[in-house]
């Protein structure tokens, strides 16, 4: 009967210590804290899919401000950008959507440019058609800017056996990734996906 | 009689053998299906339009010059990986990072040669890339991306000369993470299983400073970038 007795005090000491352990634990006080009061909803999950169909139809839009990946017009992660259909879209003689609809969508990931030419490039996702079932969109959109890299590479090549030389193409940095209200991007919409 | 007694006992040791070897084949085919099961999720749910490849390899990484995950578009997870992963969420992270440099390696000029090359060249710039996207790809196939911090809190070392050389501090690239997270994803900040887990415990101790820079940054509204350590 002791050895019960003792059984369950071990039981109850141990369960203690493990609280008492549990309540050190730190706190994400972000979470607790800045994100508490907002109402934040379950991101989209795209789990029921089906490819079987080709069928794609390509709608042409237009932004309505410039944006950069750097400089005067730089945008951030997470901006909300405004465009518009630039031309009226048919799909089976139907009007999908009409010219100068507006379209929204937000800036996913920015790369700014790097050494040997590398480009910046925007990436943009969420895009909201009125009408459109947005998760039909092949995402994300991306616009990069001047490729160097395509040309700095055979200088350097060539350069090589003249040190260093070679090694001075590296400090020409790529072109910004820009989009401007000139600019087509060109969104694929797959009507039955 | 001892030539009957010799028989039995090489047949015996074939025997083992032969079932040793059964074992291990199908114990690799059960790692390649989970690896690749989670793989084929991501790009689908995705909508990756790329070939990409998974397999799994038994042993210990090995560094080529020619890393497969950008030159073959193939992600190997080698045995040596599966010490870190401890569930779904990190085997998706793991595989989310390599796959969102496999789909940049198809892009732009000469077939994505130029851009293989320029992921190699800079692969600082690449890394940051990779994590956010791969962020976003666990989110759309259905994982939490927490598990990406919680993976590479165990399994990234913090080298000395990352600073300066050619990869990114791991604690930089988990706040930089944790911050995408924050801003595109609050929901897995606010609704986070993995907030009693040792790993995440110890990122959220050895990120401290990181995330007192991201507090002080949305209180003021700033909208620059944070240099984070």
């Amino acid at each position: 009967m002791n050895r019960y007795i003792l059984l369950i005090l071990i039981v109850i000491c141990f369960s203690l210590v493990t609280q008492a352990n549990a309540n050190e634990l730190l706190k994400d006080d972000l979470a607790d804290t800045k994100l508490k009061e907002q109402e934040i909803a379950k991101p989209n999950i795209n789990t029921n899919y089906n490819y079987l169909d080709t069928d794609c139809v390509i709608i042409p839009i237009k932004i309505t401000k410039k944006i950069s990946t750097a400089g005067k017009y730089k945008t951030l992660e997470g901006n909300e950008l405004e465009f518009f259909v630039s031309e009226d879209v048919y799909y089976n003689e139907k009007l999908l959507v009409s010219k100068d609809t507006k379209v929204t969508a937000k800036v996913e990931i920015l790369t700014t440019k790097g050494i040997s030419g590398i480009p910046g490039e925007i990436s943009i996702s969420d895009f909201q058609i009125p009408g459109l079932d947005s998760s039909k969109i092949l995402e994300p959109v991306t616009k990069r800017g001047q490729n160097r890299t395509l040309w700095i590479l055979p200088v350097k090549w060539a350069l090589t056996p003249l040190p260093p030389l070679g090694s001075f193409t590296n400090i020409i940095v790529g072109g910004d990734g820009v989009i401007k209200p000139s600019h087509t991007l060109k969104l694929h919409y797959y009507p039955n996906w | 009689m001892k030539k009957t007694v010799l028989t039995i006992f090489l047949l015996m040791i074939a025997t083992v053998t032969f079932a040793v070897d059964a074992d291990s084949v199908y114990q690799e085919k059960e790692y390649q299906k989970y690896v690749n099961d989670i793989g084929v999720k991501i790009l689908n749910t995705n909508k990756i339009t790329k070939h990409i490849i998974f397999t799994y390899q038994k042993g210990d990484y090995k560094k080529t010059i020619n890393d497969p995950t950008i030159s073959k578009r193939q992600i190997i997870v080698y045995g040596e990986h599966f010490k870190y992963i401890e569930n779904d969420d990190e085997m998706a992270a793991f595989l989310a990072q390599k796959i969102s440099l496999a789909a940049k390696s198809y892009d732009g000029e000469w077939g994505g040669l130029v851009s293989v090359t320029q992921i190699k060249g800079a692969p600082k710039k690449y890394e940051i890339f990779a994590d956010k996207r791969a962020v976003d790809y666990m989110v759309t196939a259905g994982y939490n991306p927490i598990g990406l911090i919680t993976l590479m809190n165990k399994s990234k070392p913090q080298n000395v000369f990352d600073k300066v050389l050619f990869h990114n501090p791991t604690s930089k690239r988990m706040a930089i993470i944790y911050e995408y997270i924050y801003t595109k994803y609050p929901y897995y900040i606010v609704n986070n299983p993995y907030i009693n887990d040792p790993d995440y415990q110890n990122f959220l101790l050895n990120s401290v400073e990181n995330r007192a820079k991201l507090k002080q940054k949305i209180e003021s509204g700033s909208k620059d970038k944070i240099k984070y350590e």
